[in-house]
C-alpha cells in the first residue's frame, strides 16, 4: 500500500505572535509538527504495520522543515520529500493544494492522509483540495479509519453526531483528534530516522498564486474587563453587586 | 596454684576431637564453596564486573584503592556503629547488641583457636589463662547476653509487635532461631560445666556470672555433681552441630548479610547521590552516521544492564523495611515498594543466573520488565532518596529504578502523560509548554530592572527555572528573592529566553536523550556568558547543575539560596530587622519542610532553618524532618503525573504539618510550594465541609506557604 501524508511545520501554539510590515513576524516562534498530521501519521503507519507498504511525508513550505521530517520519520514513516516555495507564506489553501498534487500524483498514492486543519491558520481547506486536484474521493474529520479490500469506511465527527462514509480507494482522507494517540518514538526510531531517505526535488511549477494574504494586524486588544478584588468570597459578591447596580446597570 | 583457665575439650572423648576438626572442615568448605559460588554467580555480574576469578579478584582492589578513607568511614559509620538513618532506635540498639554480641562470641572462639590450633602446637605457648582468661569471661558472657537479649528483642517486634515492614518467612524463623539456640546452648555448657565442679576452675567464679548462676540453679535443683556430665555432653555437641550447621546455612540465608552488608557497603558507588550516570553521550551520537545499535541500548532491561556493585547491592538486602517505611510510594498507596523492588531483583538472579549448586542454565537474558517489575511500580517513584537514605546496606534504590525508566523510555515505553510534557521540553524548553519567549515576563513585576547575561559582565548567574519563570505562584519567590539581591547589591544577571529547563526531571524519568539535548544547549549558553557562579532558588536545578552538568562539560559553583541568603546575612549585607519580621500574616510558628533535593541529596538541612532563625520566625518540627523528611510527591517527574485522590503524597505531608499547630509552612523549593499550597487547600475544603455538616473541624484561618525568600523579604531593612 502506497501512502502518502501531507505534513507541516506550524508555529507552536504558545508562541508569542507579533506583526511586522503587515506580516506575521516568526522570530519569536518555535515550530513544531502540526498536531493534526501526527494523527494522519500514526494512522498511516499503523496501516503500513497492518498491510504492508510504504508511507511518505510530503511537505510545503518556505523553510526547512527539519524538525518536521525528523519527527515524522522517527514515528515511523519510510521517506519524505520537501517541497520549498520562498512565496509559499503568502499561498492560499488552493495554491497549496496545486504544488502538493503536482509532487504527489506520480507517486500514485492508494490513500493520502492530510490534518484537519493547520493550527495556524486553521482553515482546513488544502485537503479537500488536494483531493480535488488529484481527483480523488475524500473524507474529512475522520476519527476512525479502516482499510480493506480496496475499500476504506471512515467515521467523520458532524455537529451532534458522527456518520460512517464508505469509499472505494485511492482515496484522501483528513484527521481529527481521537483518531488515535500518537506514539513515543523509540531512541532507536529516532536514529534510525536520521537514515531514512530525504528528497528534495526541484521548485515544482505552478507555484502562481490564485490570492495572496496582504495584510495581517493583530486583533484590537479587548478593554473594559477588570478582576474583583476582595479577602472573601463574601466581600467580592458584594462588590459584583455594586458594579452591576452602578456601572454594568443591569440590576 | 594454678592460673585461671580452662580445659577446652572437659568433658570430650579423645575420639572426638578428629570428629570435631573434621566436621569444622567440611563446615568451612561448604561455607567456602557457597560463598565462592554467590561470589561468581551472583555478585561478579553485569556492567564492569570482569571474567575469570583473578580479573575479579584485581578489580575489587583496585576499586579499594579509589578513595579508601571514605570507603573504610563509610564501613565505620553502617556496619561497626550502625548510625542509620530514621526513627527506628529499638531496631538499631536490638541490631547493635546482636551484632557486637556475636562479633564479641566468634572472637572469643577464634582466640581459643589460635591457642589450641596454633600457639600450643606450634610453641607450646599458652595465653588464655590468668587475668586475660578472666576478662575474657566476663565480657563474653556480657556480650553474650546482649547477644541473646537483642535475639529475644528481634522476635518480639517480628513475632508479637509484628511491624509491618518485617518479613514472617521461614528463613526469617531459622535464622533467629538457630541463633538464640546456639546462644542458650552455649551457657547452659558453661552452667553445666561449673555445676559439674571442674576442678581446675574452682576459683575463676564470679567471672563467668551467667554460667555461675545457671550452675547455681541446677545445684539447687537437687542436681548431683555427677549427673551434670551426660546434660553437658549432650548440650556441648547440640552446640558444635548447631554451631556448624550455621557455618553451612549462612551463605543461603537472610545471615548472609553478615558478610554481603559490609561488602556493599565497601564497594558502594563513590558519585555524588544527586548525579545520574551518563549512559553515552547521545547528542555525538546524533551526530556520526554510523552508530552501533549497542549504543542506543541504555537503561536495564536485563539483570545483566545493571553494575555488578548494583548486584552486590540487592544481594545484600537484609529485608529489614527501613527504605518501605520510608517510601512516599508506598505511604500513598501506589503500587512502587522499594523493599519489594530489590527483593523482586534478587528473585531474578535464580531465573538469570541459575540456582546455587545447580549447573547454569541456558544463558536467556530474562527480561527485568513486565512480570517482573511493572512499570507502574517504576513510574511510581518520587526519586525523594528516602529509601537510599534509610538503607543501612547503600543499596541504591533510585539508580535502579532510573536504570529500568531509562529502558523503558529507549524503547518508547511511557506513561501517555508524559508526552506531552515531553513535548513541551521540546518546543518550549519548559514542562508547561508555555511560550518561551514569555520566560522573561516575570521581570515586568519588578521595580528595578535585572540584567541580562548578554548584556556585559556579572558575579553571579540568577538560574531561575521553569516555575520561577512560568509558574504564577513561584513568580512571586522570583521576585522577593531578586528584591533580596538588589538590597544586598549583588552583581548577577539572568539568561532571560535563552534559558531553558535545565532536564532534570526528564533524566530522572529515564528520558535521557532530551536531557543530553536539554543540557547541550543550556551549557553552550552558560560557558558563551562565561558563567562561573550559579544561584538558584530550585533546589532541583542546584542539584542538577551541580551534578549532572559536568558530566557534559558545565562546571559552575552552584548555590541553594538558602546557603546564598544565609552568608549574604553573615557577613551582613543584607540587614534584618527579626523585630519586623513576624509579619507572614499568619498565626502560630512556622513548620519547615526540606526539600529532597537540598536536604537529602545535598545534605544542606541547617542554611534554610537558620535564614529562617535570623529572619526571628518561631520554628516547630514535623515529626519527619531532615534526613528523615517525607516528600512533597513532586519529584523524579511525579510533578506531572497525576494522583488518584486517595494516593496524594502532599495530603499526607501536609496532614503531618498543620499537626504542629503550625501558622506557616515554609519551603525551599517551587515544588513542594505548588504541592504543599494544594495540600493545604484541600485540607480546609475538606474542614470546611464538616462546619457545614455541623461537626468540628480545624478552627478558620488559613495556613500559608512561603517560600524562605518570601519570608526573609517581610523583614529587610
Amino acid at each position: 500500500m502506497q501512502i502518502v501524508v501531507c505534513v507541516k511545520q506550524v508555529p507552536d501554539s504558545e508562541s508569542k505572535i507579533t506583526i511586522k510590515e503587515d506580516q506575521v513576524d516568526d522570530s519569536g516562534f518555535s515550530f513544531i509538527l502540526n498536531p493534526y498530521d501526527e494523527y494522519a501519521i500514526e494512522e498511516a503507519v499503523r496501516l503500513k504495520e497492518q498491510h504492508g507498504g510504504q508511507v511518505t511525508l510530503v511537505s510545503l513550505g518556505s523553510a526547512d522543515p527539519g524538525i518536521v521530517i525528523k519527527n515524522g520519520l522517527a514515528l515511523g514513516a519510510d521517506e519524505a520529500l520537501i517541497l520549498k516555495d520562498s512565496a509559499y507564506d503568502r499561498f492560499n489553501s488552493d495554491t497549496a493544494a496545486r504544488q502538493l498534487a503536482e509532487a504527489i500524483k506520480p507517486l500514485n498514492p492508494d490513500l493520502v492522509l492530510c490534518g484537519q486543519s493547520g493550527i495556524d491558520f486553521n482553515l482546513g481547506l488544502t485537503g479537500p483540495a488536494l483531493a480535488e486536484h488529484l481527483d480523488l474521493p475524500h473524507v474529512s474529520f475522520i476519527q476512525k479509519l479502516e482499510v480493506e479490500g480496496g475499500k476504506a469506511e471512515a467515521h467523520r465527527q458532524i455537529e451532534g453526531g458522527h456518520e460512517v462514509v464508505e469509499t472505494s480507494l485511492p482515496a484522501l482522507v483528513t484527521c481529527q483528534k481521537g483518531l488515535n494517540e500518537p506514539r513515543f518514538p523509540s531512541l532507536m526510531d529516532i536514529m534510525k530516522a536520521k537514515k531514512k531517505p530525504v528528497n528534495e526535488p526541484e521548485a515544482a511549477a505552478g507555484g502562481e498564486p490564485t490570492a495572496i494574504i496582504g495584510k495581517a494586524r493583530m486583533p484590537e486588544a479587548r478593554t473594559g474587563g477588570y478582576l474583583i478584588e476582595g479577602e472573601t468570597a463574601a466581600e467580592k459578591v458584594v462588590k459584583l453587586v455594586g458594579h452591576l447596580k452602578t456601572d454594568a446597570k443591569v440590576i | 596454684m594454678s592460673e585461671e583457665t580452662r580445659e577446652v575439650f572437659w568433658n570430650i572423648p579423645d575420639i572426638g576431637r578428629p570428629i570435631i576438626y573434621l566436621l569444622s572442615l567440611v563446615a568451612m568448605a561448604l561455607f567456602a564453596w557457597g560463598m565462592h559460588h554467590r561470589f561468581v554467580r551472583y555478585w561478579m555480574r553485569g556492567k564492569g564486573a570482569p571474567e575469570g576469578l583473578r580479573a575479579q579478584v584485581g578489580l575489587l582492589l583496585s576499586e579499594l584503592r579509589r578513595e579508601p578513607r571514605r570507603r573504610l568511614s563509610r564501613l565505620r559509620r553502617f556496619a561497626l556503629c550502625q548510625s542509620w538513618s530514621g526513627r527506628r532506635l529499638l531496631g538499631r540498639i536490638m541490631h547493635l547488641m546482636i551484632f557486637w554480641g556475636f562479633v564479641a562470641l566468634f572472637i572469643g572462639t577464634l582466640i581459643i583457636t589460635i591457642q589450641e590450633d596454633l600457639t600450643l602446637p606450634l610453641f607450646d605457648y599458652e595465653f588464655w589463662k590468668g587475668t586475660f582468661y578472666l576478662v575474657y569471661a566476663v565480657i563474653l558472657d556480657l556480650l553474650g547476653l546482649f547477644f541473646m537479649l537483642g535475639l529475644l528483642i528481634a522476635l518480639w517486634r517480628r513475632y508479637v509487635a509484628r511491624a509491618p515492614e518485617l518479613e514472617r518467612g521461614i528463613d526469617d524463623l531459622v535464622a533467629m532461631g538457630l541463633l538464640f539456640v546456639i546462644g542458650l546452648t552455649g551457657y547452659l555448657v558453661e552452667g553445666l560445666r561449673i555445676a559439674a565442679r571442674d576442678p581446675v576452675n574452682s576459683d575463676v567464679g564470679a567471672w563467668e556470672f551467667a554460667g555461675q548462676g545457671f550452675a547455681a540453679l541446677c545445684t539447687a535443683l537437687g542436681m548431683s555433681e555427677g549427673a551434670a556430665e551426660l546434660p553437658h555432653a549432650i548440650l556441648w555437641w547440640s552446640h558444635f552441630l548447631l554451631a556448624m550447621a550455621f557455618i553451612v546455612y549462612l551463605p543461603h540465608s537472610k545471615l548472609m548479610h553478615i558478610i554481603t552488608g559490609p561488602a556493599s557497603i565497601l564497594f558502594a558507588d563513590l558519585k555524588p547521590r544527586g548525579q545520574l550516570t551518563k549512559p553515552s553521550d547521545l547528542m555525538a551520537l546524533m551526530e556520526q552516521d554510523d552508530f552501533e545499535e549497542e549504543d542506543l541500548m541504555i537503561g536495564a532491561g536485563k539483570l545483566e544492564d545493571l553494575t555488578w556493585q548494583e548486584h552486590l547491592s540487592f544481594d545484600a538486602c537484609t529485608m529489614c523495611g527501613r527504605c518501605q517505611a520510608a517510601c512516599p510510594a508506598y505511604a500513598s498507596d501506589k503500587p512502587l515498594n522499594p523493599k519489594r523492588l530489590v527483593l523482586d531483583l534478587r528473585g531474578l538472579q535464580e531465573t538469570s543466573y541459575g540456582r546455587l549448586w545447580r549447573s547454569p542454565p541456558a544463558p536467556e537474558p530474562v527480561d527485568l520488565h513486565g512480570a517482573t517489575i511493572a512499570a507502574d511500580t517504576l513510574w511510581a517513584c518520587t526519586t525523594c532518596m528516602g529509601c537510599v537514605e534509610a538503607c543501612p546496606v547503600l543499596i541504591p534504590h533510585v539508580d535502579l529504578i532510573v536504570a529500568m525508566r531509562r529502558h523503558l523510555t529507549m524503547t518508547g515505553d511511557i506513561v501517555g502523560e508524559l508526552q506531552g510534557v515531553y513535548r513541551n521540553l521540546e518546543n518550549n524548553g519548559n514542562p508547561w509548554g508555555l511560550g518561551w519567549a514569555e520566560r522573561a515576563d516575570w521581570t515586568e513585576e519588578l521595580e528595578t530592572p535585572v540584567k541580562l547575561a548578554s548584556e556585559g559582565d556579572f558575579d553571579y548567574l540568577l538560574w531561575v527555572g521553569c516555575a520561577g519563570s512560568f509558574d504564577a505562584r513561584a513568580r512571586k519567590v522570583t521576585v522577593a528573592l531578586v528584591k533580596l539581591l538588589q538590597a544586598a547589591r549583588v552583581d548577577f544577571a539572568i539568561l532571560g529566553t535563552e534559558e531553558k529547563c535545565n532536564g532534570e526531571f526528564a533524566r530522572r524519568m529515564g528520558n535521557e536523550l532530551l536531557f543530553q539535548m536539554l543540557v547541550t544547549e543550556n551549557v553552550a549558553n552558560l560557558n558563551g556568558h562565561g558563567v562561573k557562579r550559579i544561584i538558584t532558588a530550585c533546589p532541583h536545578c542546584f542539584n542538577t547543575l551541580s551534578h549532572d552538568y559536568p558530566q557534559f562539560g558545565g562546571h559552575y559553583e552552584v548555590v541553594h539560596h538558602s546557603r546564598f541568603l544565609q552568608d549574604l546575612i553573615d557577613v551582613g549585607k543584607l540587614k534584618v530587622d527579626p523585630e519586623a519580621a513576624r509579619v507572614t500574616g499568619t498565626d502560630g510558628p512556622l513548620t519547615f519542610h526540606d526539600p529532597c533535593y537540598l536536604g537529602r541529596y545535598n545534605g544542606e538541612y541547617e542554611a534554610p532553618r537558620r535564614v529562617l532563625k535570623r529572619a526571628g520566625i518561631d520554628m516547630v518540627e514535623m515529626e519527619r524532618s531532615r534526613t528523615d523528611s517525607f516528600c512533597c510527591g513532586a519529584g523524579g517527574g511525579r510533578m506531572w503525573l497525576e494522583e488518584e485522590a486517595h494516593q496524594r503524597v502532599n495530603t499526607l505531608r501536609v496532614r503531618e504539618a498543620l499537626a504542629t499547630g503550625a501558622g506557616t509552612i515554609g519551603v525551599g523549593c517551587p515544588f513542594c510550594l505548588t504541592m504543599l499550597e494544594d495540600g493545604v487547600k484541600e485540607q480546609e475544603q475538606g474542614q470546611e465541609q464538616e462546619r457545614e455538616l455541623g461537626r468540628e473541624g480545624a478552627p478558620e484561618g488559613a495556613v500559608k506557604v512561603l517560600d524562605l525568600a518570601e519570608l526573609l523579604a517581610f523583614n529587610i531593612q
